[in-house]
């Protein structure tokens, strides 16, 4: 029972105490790590007889706290002794808001690569093991280590701040964060390799990160931050929909076709109510994608979708994020609004853009499928098929392409 | 912490410049100088006369080789420095990115090498 | 003259113990001379940060094999004294030093 109790403090608060425990430590992420991992094993061996203390995480921090103090004192000892250098007291702890904002923009600051920022964010703040992001991403335990060592030792030696950047700087550096989380969320939705159940994993930290991220951003900058909201509530509905994605085969299943039933349903509620508070003042990307995945959310039926207003929400998608790929997203919603032929109109128009994208010749396919110009579809098919990169999707195309030569579809 | 903003640039950007945006940009450079000595971040700083000037020296086996030319031919060269000194990282990135050549080139921020005797 | 030396090595390298005293003996040698403006040696260039167009990226500005690891800033009279100076520096040994005039203003 207590060792069940213990457990789940350390599963729920070891990112919070580690957050405190590295400000104590002057951004020493090393030193932090260390006194809590020394203060966690004396809670193992006292909690169990002395029972949990009222607030758990309370004593956690205040031992971790003495931990790195002493070796912080040890060290200026050490140090006095060769430079007569006056005895430092060790930092006092003042309270200040929640600490893991600090950890978060850190291990998320620009001077680190991206796979590093990914790495330490999931160290540090998700509960996950080296192995497990090791495996995660597709490296082995001993390159993960190293690379997670090299961020901490550049954040010690190049002087990066364990701090929450200024309201100024906040936005373009909440931008940052934003894209690691979702890069996070990426690995574990899209990934073709890697092991499904820490993929679900990674799914399930991103969202964690994301609802975190919130919480602690509203109440660091007393107003709600309507981007996070809108980059969770996207999480959310893409998540909600991942047992109904796949078959038991592990093929694709399309929108169109998945089962609507194993949506879930709480979770696309609880994105449903985010969105409006996203669209309310956000400006990036991510609340007009998370509103076009609500509206296929909200149709009961494919044939319920509401397609104009999807065609509208990436018209205002495009504004925000120029790229070839939205532009393909919605010529293909036009083609679903106002027919075929005008949605391959307007992806003709991206060919040169767009030609070595699989995507956009299956696109085509599609809609050439659908004006019954059979042979052109085909070769479509043909074409994107021999540029796809994950198995399933080659399956999938595969399917069609000879569904289309038996006239079933 | 004490850090060293390099000035990486295309050298022919100053020469292809008109006189008029040379003097300009020596203008911009001396106010950025005289703002960062006026701060207290400024410990030393200085511009280089172009890599076409460079000699590169090595030794081996105990006997000096000299080079004409500049260590590496980059499409970018270093054209000065500032060695300065900063809180942390950002700081020293806030100031490193008010050089006038941060415009056009790049600047690399390195932190200096502290020796505990 | 003003010159600034430039070291550039493989970071690789880890040089022995007998090093450090030599660097100190050439900053002695050099201040006794009034020959010295300065220098200071770098930190591995991972943990470089670079700039570029206020466009802040992970790590040195160009990836190569030999890294700038330092600099001084010497006053000579000729370029050859500069040179020699430059041959002094213990990691022209295994690296280079590269060698280049100070751009000096005259007042306007």
């Amino acid at each position: 029972m207590i060792a069940n109790a213990i457990a789940n403090v350390f599963r729920g608060e070891r990112a919070r105490v580690l957050a405190t425990t590295i400000r104590v430590c002057n951004g020493d992420f090393e030193l932090a790590e260390e006194a809590v991992q020394d203060a966690f094993a004396a809670a193992l061996q006292r909690w169990p007889d002395e029972g949990l203390p009222e607030e758990p995480r309370a004593w956690l921090v205040q031992v971790a706290r003495f931990k790195a103090i002493d070796v912080i004192r040890r060290r200026i000892k050490l140090r006095s002794i060769v430079e007569t250098e006056p005895e430092r007291e060790a930092p006092e702890v003042q309270p200040v808001q929640d600490d893991r904002l600090r950890l978060i923009f850190t291990c998320c600051h620009p001077a680190l690569a991206r796979e590093a920022q990914v790495a330490l964010t999931l160290r540090t703040l998700g509960g996950l093991t080296t192995e497990e992001i090791a495996r995660a991403f597709l490296t082995s335990p001993v390159t993960m280590a190293q690379r997670l060592v090299r961020a901490k030792t550049k954040i010690r030696d190049a002087g990066i701040p364990y701090e929450v950047p200024e309201p100024s700087e906040l936005p373009a550096r909440l931008d940052a964060v934003m894209e690691v989380v979702y890069l996070i969320f990426n690995e574990g939705y899209a990934a073709t390799a890697g092991d499904a159940w820490v993929r679900r994993d990674l799914c399930g930290e991103a969202i964690r990160l994301g609802r975190l991220l919130v919480e602690l951003v509203d109440l660091y900058a007393q107003t709600p931050a309507p981007e996070l909201r809108g980059l969770l509530a996207l999480m959310l509905l893409h998540d909600a929909r991942r047992d109904a994605r796949t078959d038991e085969a592990g093929d694709v299943v399309l929108l169109e076709d998945q089962d609507r039933s194993r949506w879930n349903r709480a979770q696309i509620d609880e994105a449903l109510a985010l969105v409006p508070l996203a669209l309310r003042g956000g400006r990036g990307p991510y609340p007009v994608e998370a509103a076009i995945a609500a509206l296929h959310a909200s149709a009961a039926t494919p044939a319920d979708t509401d397609w104009p207003q999807i065609a509208a929400l990436f018209h205002e998608l495009y504004r925000r994020k120029p790229t070839p790929v939205v532009a393909l997203n919605r010529a293909v919603a036009i083609a679903m609004w106002q027919g075929p032929a005008d949605g391959l109109a307007l992806l003709d128009e991206l060919g040169t853009a767009l030609e070595h994208f699989h995507l956009w010749h299956a696109a085509r396919a599609d809609l050439l499928r659908r004006l019954g110009r059979t042979a052109e579809a085909a070769a479509a098919y043909r074409e994107a098929l021999a540029r796809a990169g994950s198995e399933p999707e080659r399956r999938f195309l595969a399917r069609r392409l000879s569904e289309l030569a038996s006239g079933t579809r | 912490m004490q850090y060293l903003l390099m000035i990486y640039e295309p050298e022919k950007v100053w020469t292809e410049m008109t006189e008029d945006s040379r003097n300009k940009m020596f203008g911009e450079y001396m106010e950025f100088t005289k703002s960062v000595k006026a701060s207290g971040h400024f410990k030393a700083g200085d511009a280089l006369q172009p890599t076409a000037t460079a000699t590169t020296v090595r030794v081996r086996d105990g006997k000096t080789q000299v080079t004409d030319g500049p260590f590496a031919e980059t499409r970018e060269q270093l054209g000065g420095y500032y060695l300065i000194e900063a809180a942390n990282l950002d700081e020293a990135t806030k100031i490193a990115a008010r050089i006038p050549s941060a415009r056009f080139g790049s600047i690399e921020v390195r932190p200096i090498m502290v020796f505990n005797p | 003259m003003k010159y600034v030396l430039l070291i550039h090595l493989d970071e690789s390298h880890q040089p022995g113990p007998e090093v450090m005293p030599k660097y100190v003996a050439l900053a002695d040698d050099l201040k006794a001379k009034g020959q010295w403006g300065g220098g200071a040696r770098l930190q591995h260039s991972r943990e470089a940060k670079t700039l570029r167009r206020e466009h802040v990226t992970d790590g040195p500005f160009a990836e190569a094999r030999e890294q700038l690891g330092g600099f001084y800033l010497v006053d000579v009279a000729t370029r050859a004294e500069a040179e020699a100076i430059a041959a002094r520096i213990p990691a022209a040994a295994w690296g280079a030093v590269e060698v280049r005039p100070i751009l000096e203003f005259s007042p306007p």
